[in-house]
């Protein structure tokens, strides 16, 4: 039996549309030699039988041929046969005249061609069409099932701790925290470096972001940027133009710019006081707006009192004398609000000092003095005959006496000479004071802070007189009496009373 | 002639006043020195006599009490003057001695400091500052101011200059 394709495999795929979906189509020439028969032999019908049978089935009906082998003798369907397509099968209806020594051949179209096509050919079709939407399946990839790329099997959290908790080299914690970086040395980083020049540009330019655009936040700064800060050259001098950043707490924190010339003290000219200042009660230095307790004039020397507010300073009171010390520079009632000087220059046209001169709290209330009052603390110095330089110290001492100066000797020899000598120094002669009130010898004496006192004498007396020990000008004046008149006596003082003792009449 | 004994006092911040009588002297008699210290005040020899005695200078009542002794007797007619710590008396009818004593104790006698620039000089005047204590006048009578160191007690007197005339017996503050 021999096998004949007619048609190429390519033919039988491109004429697929002819055919029934999914069938192959193939030509076959079978010789049924099983039907050779003798001459004589009649029949009124024959089947070819299984070794005849058609050997590709099904067999399309239409295309079945049969004929006599090297001869134009074809047979007929429906006259000289009949055929069963899906079985194969030709079932001849009379032998007609069929002849023995012929072969009938039998051509037959059929379904289901078995085709021998090599993998080449398939896969140079399959190219033709293969590509975005062909519906091609692929079994495997690189030569993996599908069910190999399967997700597998988790759960759908991932808790902490949990049966299927991620754990992922190099990462820590839950996912939603920051993640720290793995430990790099700079070579090996991955970072973007720059140089400190290029860092300050890009600070410069913050205004803009990476793309060039306006940033919403332009003036923002950084968070610790203490190591920025220090590399940052510093100016060691700087001037008026300078700028420096601050943040506007009144302006919403805003960013803003000061020159350093704008602040108090500045960098340059700004640093000088004026001394003088310009106008009557004009001042220069430290000062603030603080509260009077009373009624107070410009110029008014005033302590803080511990109901927090400006009084008049005596040095005879000693409430008064201590604390934070202020010059009043306007008019103010009580509970007024005004500008007191703390530390600085103050003018005053009433005053009327001497240039130089040390200033002391005076005895009178809210007032300046060139000498030191009862008790007092040096307030500064006179700049000028109405501008003093206000700069109390926190030192309060008594004044000394005059007497401490001074020594006196009074009478003697029957006179009334009273001589005064320096008695802080080691030299020098007396010089006279004035007069007692009487001419008496074997006088006695004694003295407190501001009065000296004589008393008896002879020719025998009983008066006392007093001179005043703070100055060195001036007669004694009668001040009353001894017990006694006597002379030849002692006396001695102490810090409240003065003694005479002993002698005679 | 009478010799007295009564201690008179004056409030010395007052200007106008009589003396009260305080209390009384050991002794009575003329020519006593006088000085004091912070508490006590201090009369110191007289005619023939080297008793020192001292009443309290803070209170207006109370008679004297002795203390102790000068070094000699002819002490009457010295100068006296005081420092923070000793009092001294100078000088004397016929010395030149300066005895100085504690003047801040009720008990004590009085030892030699030094000298004074002239001998027998006696009604001299004593004032005195934070360091210094000055004699002024005496006899003849002169007009010597000496000077003596009344923070130390050693050491002699020296010229400081004049009074503006020649004087004895003179009161001094």
């Amino acid at each position: 039996m021999k096998d004949y394709l007619t048609e190429s495999i390519g033919d039988l795929i491109k004429n697929r549309k002819d055919l029934t979906p999914g069938a192959k189509y193939a030509y076959k020439k079978q010789m049924i030699s099983d039907l050779l028969v003798a001459d004589s032999d009649t029949f009124s019908s024959v089947s070819l039988d299984a070794p005849n049978s058609l050997e590709y089935a099904p067999v399309d009906p239409n295309s079945i041929v049969v004929y006599k082998e090297s001869t134009s003798t074809y047979y007929q369907r429906y006259d000289d046969w009949t055929c069963d397509p899906a079985a194969g099968t030709i079932t001849f209806l009379s032998t007609g005249d069929i002849e023995a020594g012929f072969n009938i051949v039998v051509e037959y179209k059929y379904y289901k061609a078995t085709v021998s096509i090599s993998a080449n050919e398939i896969l140079t079709l399959i190219k033709t069409v293969d590509g975005d939407g062909s519906g091609l399946d692929a079994d495997t990839v690189d030569g993996m099932e599908a069910s190999e790329f399967a997700a597998a099997t988790h759960a759908e959290t991932h808790e902490n701790g949990g049966a299927d908790e991620i754990d992922v080299g190099g990462l820590s914690g839950e996912l939603a925290d920051d993640q720290p970086p793995k430990a790099h040395d700079l070579a090996g980083s991955k970072h973007n470096q720059c140089t400190l020049a290029e860092l300050n540009a890009k600070i410069s330019d913050a205004t803009l972001d990476d793309d060039g655009d306006e940033r919403t936040d332009g003036d923002a700064i950084h968070d610790n940027v203490a190591a920025e800060i220090n590399a940052i050259a510093e100016k060691a001098s700087p001037v008026s133009g300078d700028l420096l950043i601050i943040e506007d707490s009144e302006s919403s924190n805003a960013k803003k710019k000061v020159q350093i010339g704008n602040l108090p003290g500045g960098a340059g000219s700004d640093n000088d006081i004026t001394p003088e200042p310009g106008s009557d009660n004009g001042y220069e230095g430290f000062y603030g707006t603080m509260t009077a307790g009373e009624t107070l004039a410009a110029g008014d020397l005033c302590y803080l009192s511990n109901d927090g507010k400006f009084y008049q300073t005596a040095a005879d009171d000693e409430e008064t004398l201590g604390g934070l010390l202020a010059i009043c520079t306007e008019a103010l009632d009580e509970d007024d609000t005004g500008v007191f000087v703390l530390h600085g220059f103050f003018r005053h046209d009433a005053w009327s000092w001497n240039v130089g001169a040390t200033l002391y709290m005076s005895d009178t209330d809210g007032e300046f003095s060139e000498t030191a009052g009862s008790t007092s603390r040096i307030m500064g110095t006179a700049y000028s005959d109405d501008c003093i330089y206000f700069n109390p110290d926190n030192y309060l001492f008594t004044a000394p006496a005059a007497g401490r100066v001074y020594g006196f000797f009074g009478g003697g020899s029957s006179s009334n000479i009273i001589d005064y000598i320096n008695i802080t120094t080691t030299s020098g002669n007396a010089a006279d004071k004035g007069d007692r009130t009487v001419s008496k010898s074997e006088v006695a004496g004694c003295a407190g802070d501001s009065y000296g006192f004589f008393g008896g004498g002879i020719s025998f007396t009983n008066v006392v007189d007093y001179i005043d020990i703070t100055t060195t000008s001036g007669n004694a004046t009668d001040t009353g009496d001894l017990t006694v008149s006597r002379g030849l006596h002692g006396a001695v003082n102490g810090a409240t009373y003065g003694f005479f003792g002993g002698g005679h009449t | 002639m009478a010799n007295y004994n009564t201690i008179d006092y004056i409030d010395l911040s007052t200007a106008t006043q009589n003396a009260t009588d305080k209390g009384d002297l050991t002794r009575t008699g003329g020519y006593i020195g006088a000085t004091e210290g912070d508490d006590y005040g201090y009369w110191c020899g007289g005619v023939s006599t080297n008793v020192i005695d001292y009443i309290d200078i803070t209170t207006t009542s109370g008679n004297a009490s002795d203390k102790g002794n000068l070094t000699r007797t002819n002490a009457w007619g010295a100068g006296c003057v005081a420092g923070d710590s000793y009092g001294f008396v100078g000088g004397g009818i016929s010395s030149n001695v300066i005895d100085y004593f504690d003047n801040t104790t009720t008990s004590g006698n009085a030892s030699d400091k030094g000298d004074m620039t002239r001998s027998a000089c006696w009604g001299l005047g004593g004032v005195e500052g934070d360091s210094y204590g000055f004699f002024g006048g005496g006899s003849t009578p002169d007009d010597i101011i000496d000077y003596i160191d009344i923070t130390t007690t050693s050491g002699n007197a020296t010229d400081k200059g004049d009074l503006t005339s020649a004087r004895q017996h003179i009161g001094g503050f």
